[in-house]
């Protein structure tokens, strides 16, 4: 290892890193040896983190992680969109009898561990990444921000192989197989179908081989060749959009409901969630279930049909994400009637039109960003730590301020949320890959 | 290299890792700005602070502490076994209770907060590092015990109300798992449910992680 093109900063973080779980004290002449640091940069830099209390001396040559480590637990896991501490009002036509009881939806099995010491392997890394498609803005945003994360670290990855089965499940096969002739150490995908066979099969037999698997937002049907798959709940997003809604029409009221994709299981598990939720309320009557392909063309041809059979708008309409409900909002816009009260977010035009036009909106996006979060929890494989089964990114509640109920508050205002200088069609969920232009400049090399 | 070479070294790290919480920098140029570090040595030292995981970017772009910072800090209490685990567990119950949840060390009366996930429920409370509780509650496992948690806020002694659950890991250190209750909305009743849920679940990963 050349240890001499490390910065200090690097020596810092290896020395900080290098305590066990129970910060048992360790010598510090074993600290410069194992780090490989000469003796005068060692001490020098053990010295000066004892002065600022990072470490503390334990016994005679003996140091610890000190007070100042400490604090370094306290640490958000997210930051906060909402800056401005204000009191929010929640819509003021809720009956009396929706007051807010939290819906607990703690689920054990979602933190489910496992231990990934069989996979440890000195870095970098060869890495494969098995995507089903990349035909869609949001699968595109999906990559971008893989990519982003590979910048990060790249010194832990050798090389970064990825592939684009178009989702042609017999094409991802060759490609998987392709990928592991030419000697990946872990494979990332995205799977193309859930229900075919012979990639499931050979996926298990890649497991049994020993080579660890990663999914990320789709996973085969069978799990069991997985280490970890990094996923989002579908169920959140149509259950909350769904809850939102009945509340905000004050439990009573006509909703249209706009799927994606006929089939797909995301659509499924998110209409299946929003028809549940409004189950809950005997005044909401859902009148019809459409599919839009996920498309803007798809969701203003829904809801000008409707329009036609109906006559009338309805209350609120229900949509799995602002890809289709970008052509609703735009169609009741053309028409000059008021715009009735939407779901769905994911792009930015969705965001910026109920915005402008104060149309009431709740959205979840659906996250980009797990292409980065999937990236490093594979390092975290490839180093051998404990990681779970199952990794949700969180999915965030995104509202226009003033369009709180009882049981849904905002993590996000969406006038926060929408990106005036972006395109309509950004996916705002894929994280700093948002902005490419504006990420770090590159870290030093170790080796 | 000399002393002083090593000191502004462990300065330029600490100013770094402290701007996430002082602030929300979503590029990499306001943070090293806020952090007084010129710009030539700042970006290299923000993309290294980042592939070494001790700073990271949430999905918005914003700046976090990163998964290493919490884990070194876990560490140096000597509860690093719940590291690996207390980022699912606590965003899951976040997400759960719309409350804001914590991992704390309580040292009798004082409560030192460690990794926490805000609630949009209590987001009207940030997180402090340090808490009094008013009376010490009695902290028995599987049980959840209500604290009345003071702290000093702009000069002003406040109070907010939290739940709170121990873990037993041995050590020097008591280790609890808590949630902040809001006002009206925040029945500890129900809330205690799923943070001794939490609480066992911790344990059991921590015991056995596969």
């Amino acid at each position: 290892m050349a240890q001499d093109d490390r910065t200090n900063i690097q020596r810092i973080a290896a020395i900080l890193k290098s305590f066990d779980a129970e910060n048992t004290p360790r010598r510090t002449q074993d600290i410069v040896t194992e780090l490989g640091m000469s003796r005068s940069t060692g001490f020098g830099l053990l010295r000066a983190l004892l002065v600022r209390g990072w470490l503390e001396r334990s016994d005679h040559g003996h140091v610890r992680l000190g007070p100042r480590a400490r604090g370094l637990a306290h640490a958000a896991f997210e930051a906060s969109a909402l800056t401005v501490p204000a009191r929010m009002v929640a819509d003021p036509r809720r009956p009396s009898g929706l007051e807010a009881t939290p819906d607990l939806e703690w689920d054990p099995a979602l933190v489910r561990m496992v231990d990934a010491g069989r996979y440890r392997k000195q870095a970098p890394y060869r890495i494969g990444f098995s995507n089903a498609s990349t035909k869609n803005p949001w699968r595109q945003a999906m990559l971008q921000s893989l990519s982003y994360a590979q910048k990060i670290a790249q010194n832990q990855i050798a090389e970064m192989l990825i592939t684009d089965a178009g989702d042609d499940p017999e094409r991802q096969l060759r490609q998987v197989n392709d990928l592991v002739a030419r000697g990946i150490d872990l494979l990332l995908i995205s799977i193309a179908s859930v229900n075919h066979t012979a990639l499931s099969d050979r996926l298990a037999a890649l497991a049994d081989d020993g080579v660890p698997i990663v999914a990320v937002d789709r996973r085969p049907k069978d799990r069991s060749s997985l280490v970890s798959f990094v996923t989002a709940s579908d169920h959140r997003i149509g259950r909350i959009s769904a809850l939102w809604m009945a509340e905000h029409l004050g439990g009573q009221g006509r909703v249209w409901m706009l799927s994606g994709l006929e089939g797909a299981s995301p659509a499924l598990r998110r209409q299946q969630a929003a028809l549940s939720a409004f189950a809950e309320f005997p005044g909401i009557k859902v009148e019809n279930v459409s599919y839009t392909d996920w498309t803007e063309q798809g969701g203003a041809d829904a809801v000008a049909q409707l329009l036609g059979e109906t006559g009338r708008a309805p209350d609120g309409v229900w949509c799995d994400s602002g890809l289709q409900g970008v052509g609703s909002v735009r169609h009741f816009l053309g028409l000059g009637q008021p715009v009735p009260a939407h779901t769905g977010g994911d792009i930015n035009q969705m965001y910026r039109l109920c915005v402008q036009a104060h149309v009431p909106m709740v959205a979840l996006d659906y996250p980009a960003s797990m292409g980065a979060r999937a990236l490093e929890l594979s390092l975290e494989v490839m180093e051998g730590g404990t990681v779970p089964q199952r990794i949700e990114v969180p999915v965030q509640i995104v509202l226009p301020r003033g369009c709180e109920t009882a049981s849904v508050k905002a993590d996000v205002w969406a006038e926060l949320h929408a990106q005036w200088d972006l395109p309509g069609d950004a996916i705002l969920s894929q994280g700093p890959a948002l902005r490419g232009p504006q990420t770090s400049a590159k870290p030093r090399m170790s080796a | 290299m000399t002393s002083e070479t090593y000191a502004m070294a462990v300065r330029n790290f600490e100013a770094l890792l402290e701007q996430p919480r002082s602030g929300r920098h979503t590029t990499p140029a306001t943070l090293i700005r806020a952090a007084g570090l010129p710009p030539s040595s700042g970006y290299r030292h923000v993309a290294t602070l980042e592939a070494e995981g001790f700073l990271r970017r949430d999905p918005n772009g914003a700046y976090l502490a990163g998964l290493t910072a919490v884990r070194t800090g876990l560490r140096a209490f000597g509860f690093g076994a719940i590291a690996p685990v207390a980022e699912p567990v606590i965003t899951q119950l976040r997400q759960a209770t719309r409350h804001t949840v914590f991992i704390a060390n309580c040292d009798d009366a004082d409560l030192v907060t460690g990794p926490y996930s805000t609630g949009p429920e209590t987001r009207h409370h940030p997180v402090q590092t340090r808490y009094l509780q008013e009376e010490l509650p009695d902290l028995v496992p599987g049980r959840p015990a209500k604290a009345s948690l003071r702290y000093v806020a702009s000069g002003m002694v406040r109070r907010v109300n939290g739940l709170l659950a121990p873990l037993s890991f041995g050590g020097e250190h008591t280790m609890v798992l808590g949630l902040l209750l809001g006002g009206h909305g925040s029945d500890a009743t129900a809330l205690g449910t799923p943070l001794v849920e939490a609480c066992q679940q911790l344990q059991t990963l921590v015991d056995s992680p596969s």
